[in-house]
């Protein structure tokens, strides 16, 4: 079974209905986790075959479905990332 | 050899004023610095080659030595002679109120020629402004991830590549960066406000896979005491593992132990701390270990108060000018190790990013601190280009002979007459100069 990450699963055991924004990586073939994804209500946001996963949009109660799916290796939170500068010396 | 007296960047000055001279143009008289001895004799001689135009300072204390302009037809008979040690191009200089490029030496490398030409750096970011003329002619291609459109809204791209190599043009060479012949591949992943998703992150590193890029600065980074298994430092472990020098910044959250985010965490990208320009760790900078328990930073560059090209119709940092602004952060230091790595690779073009990575680290500056804060120290690319050199071969052993009969010492010929050394005139070895070109 597939881990959630920590911050995904705290906000899908909060709100299991709303729609979570997550990166899933998959084994196999690309093309058919896609399909698989998409028949599961997924909106495939981007395909990243550098990392050999996908950028979704879903419901938290689906990401739980899909993380006992034996092709599915991790779902995290498609975090935010920020520049690294700042104010000051 | 005589070849090898004469530096290597005075060389391809004399090799680019061959084509003036084939064009029927006189012979180019070119400024160099000579080192030599014993003084008057090779001045004597530069005299009489009948190529040396003008006399200029003449040196005791750091070498001995003079300046002059000759010609190159001049230049090559003087390194034939076997009092001449050195001949090198007395170039222009320029102030650089940028502190941190010399200090991590890139002045250095850029007089052997190393300037990045050829080099192509993908800079995932906030975009850049592609009217700065720092970058003018350099910008290979600029692709938009963030649906707000090529510009930089946030200026914090632009100063990052102005760090990478700005050519210092709008300042008079004053604010040059590390790798200022370098070619840029831009990928816009955070938007005007400075932030974005991993998922557009990842897309750019893909863009940079799809652009043939060498080297790429991520001055970005999200969450917190993080492992490495996270999806953006895998994708930038896999971006290494095919052939690209990765650089990322370690992140602004110290000094707190175990504060490096994504992808400052991951395991094969240079990961780089922030030093002042007095060579002190910046509070701020992220400190190791990963939550797995690794040491990082990898290594430490200049971050504060760095100067660098300014986005047009933004604010970031403290501005100088239109052109100009000062910034904070390890996003700072990290491009600092983007255009190192842009040298380091125009030098050792077969180098791989590992090798890269292990010269900075056994090279660097040690500040005295834990390693999970100061990784191996400061950079130094001095130190960092030596240490890519490979090692001369072994000498070979050749097979055990027997041993040979013993024959008489030959004779030993006469002490040949000691050559009397010229006594200057009262006036001093400048009334001698002046003598010899009536000055």
């Amino acid at each position: 079974m597939a881990q959630l990450g920590q911050s995904l699963l705290k906000k899908i055991t909060a709100n299991p209905n709303s729609s979570q924004d997550s990166i899933v990586r998959v084994s196999g073939d690309m093309d058919a986790a896609q399909d698989k994804l998409e028949s599961a209500g997924f909106r495939i946001r981007r395909r990243l075959g550098l990392i050999k996963g996908f950028a979704v949009t879903g419901k938290g109660r689906a990401l739980q479905d899909l993380a006992a799916q034996p092709w599915v290796t991790s779902i995290e939170e498609d975090q935010q990332v920020r520049t690294q500068g700042r104010s000051g010396s | 050899m005589s070849a090898t007296k004469i530096h290597p960047a005075l060389a391809a000055v004399m090799e680019s004023q061959v084509g003036a001279l084939t064009a029927g143009a006189g012979q180019p008289e070119i400024k160099i610095i000579v080192k030599h001895k014993p003084f008057l004799e090779t001045m004597a001689a530069a005299a009489a080659i009948g190529g040396v135009v003008a006399m200029g300072r003449q040196y005791s204390r750091v070498f001995d030595g003079s300046s002059m302009a000759a010609t190159p037809e001049a230049i090559r008979v003087l390194a034939t002679r076997p009092d001449v040690e050195q001949i090198w191009l007395d170039e222009e200089i320029h102030t650089l109120l940028d502190v941190s490029v010399p200090l991590i030496g890139a002045p250095q490398l850029w007089s052997n020629g190393l300037t990045g030409k050829g080099i192509r750096v993908g800079i995932v970011d906030t975009g850049i402004d592609p009217d700065h003329p720092d970058f003018a002619g350099r910008i290979s291609v600029i692709k938009d991830l963030t649906g707000e459109g090529d510009r930089d809204n946030n200026g914090h791209g632009t100063h990052v590549a102005g760090i990478v190599g700005g050519t210092g043009a709008q300042s008079g060479g004053k604010y040059r960066g590390v790798a200022p012949d370098c070619t840029f591949v831009i990928a816009k992943v955070l938007k005007g406000n400075g932030t974005g998703m991993m998922s557009d992150a990842i897309a750019g590193l893909e863009f940079m896979v799809d652009q043939h890029v060498q080297v790429v600065n991520m001055s970005l980074g999200g969450g917190s005491n993080c492992d490495g298994t996270d999806a953006l430092s895998v994708a930038c472990d896999n971006l290494w593992e095919q052939g690209m020098v990765v650089c990322v910044a370690a992140g602004n959250s110290g000094p707190s132990a175990g504060s490096l985010g994504s992808p400052g965490c991951a395991k094969n990208p240079i990961t780089v701390g922030a030093t002042d320009k007095q060579d002190g760790i910046a509070d701020y900078s992220s400190r190791g270990p990963t939550a797995d328990g690794r040491v990082k930073p990898d290594i430490c560059f200049p971050g504060s108060s760095i100067h660098s090209c300014r986005a047009k119709n933004t604010a970031l940092g403290e501005p100088i000018d239109n052109y100009y602004t000062t910034a904070s952060g390890t996003s700072m230091a990290t491009p600092h190790a983007s255009g190192a790595s842009a040298l380091l690779l125009e030098a050792h073009p077969d180098a791989k990013p590992q090798q890269i990575k292990d010269a900075l680290m056994a090279s660097a500056k040690d500040l005295g601190l834990d390693p999970n804060t100061q990784g191996k120290g400061r950079a130094d690319l001095v130190a960092a280009n030596q240490a890519l050199v490979p090692a001369a071969p072994p000498p070979v052993t050749p097979p055990a002979e027997q041993p040979p009969t013993p024959t008489p010492p030959p004779e030993q010929p006469p002490a040949p007459e000691p050559t009397p050394v010229p006594v200057p005139p009262p006036g001093g070895c400048r009334e001698l100069i002046r003598s010899f070109f009536g000055g």
